[in-house]
């Protein structure tokens, strides 16, 4: 099974940060900037897993995420968010039908997350 | 209106009463004493008058019965044999004779001057005086004076078997009069015997008995010729000589003045006489009556002043009680009474008026306390309008702290979450850093967490949300907050939470969270203190419609210039933490339908009342 994984967030030190940890760990990640950039390399060259941050420029996090799924239904991933307010998460997994963690993130626990498929 | 008039209307009626009345008793009994002491003065007059003419009466009697004796005398005297032969031959032999005949033989020899023996013509031919006495000089001179009148007189006077008596005349200090008698022989002649009218004191005091010592006896000729008191020279009286009859008034300008006098002549005389008594004598009683009648006057006036007065003041007194009584009701004493304790038309004035003030009272007292129901309804209405204005205030202040912390949060979490990742990377490179490296890192992740706490407790404060309120038991609630506190070093924690306390309606969570709230409010302020303490939860049933739960620990308390800051949002007096949750556990309590309250808290600990609403109100 293929390690690779995308990583979409508009702050390039998350991105940074994330993809070196994620490195660390065995995945091979790459990164992306805004959703219309994740969606673009989806495409091009997709990846089975992607952790995305929900609130973007553009195409938020949300949308991005249930384009790539609808283009490619076997996609897994982790959404990330800032909000903390329980209403917004249950909102945001409802619509994304994907699982919605918070930041600062839970780095052990989102690990153990993705290997398990998000 | 007249000036009088004027001073009658500015005069109180308890002055004008007995005024009127004084004035009224003064006219009235003047007029009657008047008229009595007039009809007394008459009476008087009369019975004075009378008097004088009774007595009048009695002496013309007694001088009827005297005159008619001397008259007597001198016709026996006139008899004697020797005068009327001496008559017969006027011989010096039988002078002698005659002579002894003339001596005068009566009583009070003292008073008679002279006996004369008169031929026809009136011509002196003896004369004899009182043995011994002074008469003897002074006869001649008499005898000349009056030979001529009397002898005129003489045939007139003296039938053969009377006397007559003549005119008085002055004899130097006394009076004299004549007594003439025929002596009945041929050649006819007369015997006239001069008498003095007797001047002793005896005869004053003898006529002071008869007439009393202020009246007085007057004598003389009738023809006002020659008068006398018996003592001295008088006055005639002044009225008419050809009057001189019954009772008279006048006036003796150099004597006793007014007099009542009764007048009369002496029978068989040319002679009058008056009995007079001064007026003022006459009036004597009557002056005893007016001053006993001045006396019962004053003393009416006196008496009837007084009852006027009392009369006056037992009107005025009741009438003062009322305008008394009025004025302290219009300046607002309105309990005040008048209970006149009389059954007459000020008692029944008194008793409306006293009927009036009470309804006057309730009245005023209806209005007070509609006055101050309203007031407190007011006040109430203000109470709520100023905790609804807080409210608002304060939920709007969350909304507006919501947003900020809503963005605020989402900002700074991204950064967290990068330096969180930061660190996570190191620990995965370095698996055995050095003992420094480790703990630096340590501290990191435990301030990236604390930061991260901040940030959210900020943003879950700032929401308000909406409250799901079910009925459930205020134990159950206690229950479920219990194993989130932290763990209580030295603190004892109390419950006072009664099974038989009804079920309260509120949102579960937001219940325990605002007791969760206080209790770790209480349990910091202990900690504060740093010597343990207690802290009691106590719930009571409030009244009809709320549950209070009062949250009270033995810590320092609240300063009070800072009591009434503790719920405004963002005020802490905590060295950490935001200063939200009082804020949030009032809005939360009020959301609820209760409040969030301090009772007390300064020195003696804090206590805080949280009431809840009732499920069975149905609020």
């Amino acid at each position: 099974m293929s390690r690779r994984i995308l990583v979409v967030d508009d702050d390039l030190a998350m991105t940074q940060t994330l993809c070196d940890i994620l490195r660390l760990r065995g995945w091979e990640p790459r990164s992306a900037h805004s959703g219309e950039a994740a969606i673009a390399a989806q495409r091009e060259d997709p990846c089975p897993v992607v952790l995305m941050d929900i609130k973007m420029p553009g195409i938020d996090g949300v949308q991005a995420w249930r384009t790539m799924k609808a283009e490619r239904p076997e996609l897994r991933g982790v959404l990330m968010t800032a909000h903390t307010a329980p209403e917004l998460l249950a909102e945001a997994e409802r619509e994304s039908d994907a699982r919605v963690v918070i930041k600062p993130l839970d780095l052990a626990g989102l690990l153990e997350l993705l290997e398990r498929g998000g | 209106m007249s000036p009088s008039h004027r001073i009658l209307a500015r005069l109180s009626i308890r002055t004008k009463v007995p005024l009127v009345a004084g004035l009224l008793i003064l006219v009235v009994g003047g007029a009657l004493s008047t008229a009595a002491y007039l009809a007394m003065k008459r009476a008087a007059m009369e019975r004075g008058g009378e008097r004088l003419v009774s007595l009048a009466g009695q002496f013309h009697e007694t001088f009827r019965g005297s005159i008619g004796d001397v008259k007597a005398r001198a016709i026996a005297a006139a008899r004697k044999p020797a005068l009327a032969r001496y008559l017969q031959s006027p011989s010096p032999a039988r002078e002698g004779a005659a002579l002894a005949a003339l001596e005068y033989s009566g009583p009070q020899p003292e008073l008679t001057l002279a006996t004369e023996l008169r031929d026809a013509s009136g011509r002196v031919l003896l004369s004899a005086g009182r043995q011994g006495g002074p008469a003897q000089p002074r006869l001649p001179s008499l005898g000349e004076r009056d030979s001529a009148p009397l002898g005129a007189a003489l045939p007139e006077l003296a039938s053969p078997d009377s006397a007559a008596i003549g005119r008085l005349r002055q004899d130097q200090d006394s009076l004299a009069y004549p007594i003439a008698a025929r002596i009945p022989s041929e050649p006819g002649g007369y015997l006239v015997i001069w008498r003095r009218v007797s001047n002793a004191p005896q005869s004053r005091a003898q006529i002071a008995r008869i007439f009393g010592s202020e009246a007085a006896f007057h004598f003389g000729n009738a023809d006002g010729s020659i008068w006398s008191d018996l003592g001295r020279a008088t006055a005639p009286p002044p009225v008419d000589p050809a009057r001189l009859e019954g009772l008279q008034r006048y006036s003796r300008r150099n004597g006793p003045g007014d007099v009542l006098a009764a007048a009369g002549r002496i029978p068989g005389t040319p002679w009058a006489f008056t009995i007079e008594s001064p007026v003022h004598a006459v009036l004597a009683p009557t002056r005893g009556f007016l001053r006993t009648l001045t006396l019962i006057a004053a003393l009416c006036v006196t008496i009837g002043l007084g009852a006027a007065a009392l009369l006056s003041r037992r009107l005025t007194e009741p009438l003062r009680h009322l305008t008394d009584a009025a004025d302290a009701i219009a300046s607002g004493e309105v309990s005040r009474r008048v209970r006149l304790a009389r059954a007459d038309e000020l008692g029944r004035l008194g008793a409306s008026f006293d009927a009036m003030a009470t309804q006057v009272e309730e009245a005023r007292h209806r209005l007070e306390e509609t006055v101050a129901s309203r007031t407190r309804e007011l006040n109430q209405a203000l109470r709520q309008l100023q905790n609804t204005q807080e409210s608002l205030v304060r939920r709007e202040k969350l909304a507006l702290l919501g947003q900020l912390a809503g963005g605020v949060s989402h900002e700074l979490r991204n950064p967290l979450a990068v330096m969180s990742n930061a660190v996570y990377y190191l620990e995965l490179i370095q698996p055995n850093p050095p003992e420094e490296v480790r703990q630096y890192l340590g501290i990191l992740r435990d301030q990236i967490i604390q930061s991260a706490k901040i940030v959210d407790d900020l943003l879950h404060f700032s929401r308000t949300p909406s409250a799901n309120r079910q009925p459930i038991p205020l134990r159950r609630i206690l229950t479920a907050v219990m194993p989130q506190l932290p763990e209580l070093d030295g603190i004892t924690l109390e419950h006072e939470v009664p099974d038989t306390l009804p079920e309260v309606k509120v949102d579960a969570a937001q219940a325990g969270q605002v007791i969760l709230n206080l209790l770790i409010n209480a349990v910091q302020a202990l900690e504060q203190s740093g010597s343990g303490g207690r802290i009691t939860l106590r719930a009571t049933l409030l009244n009809e419609a709320l549950v209070a739960l009062e949250v009270t620990d033995s810590g320092p308390g609240i300063p009070p210039e800072l009591q009434g800051r503790i719920f405004e949002p963002l005020f802490t007096t905590k060295a950490r933490g935001i200063g939200m949750g009082l804020s949030v556990s009032k809005t939360l309590a009020q959301l609820n339908g209760g409040d969030l309250t301090l009772a007390g808290g300064d020195g003696a600990g804090t206590t805080f009342v949280f009431t809840l609403p009732l499920a069975r109100e149905g609020g």
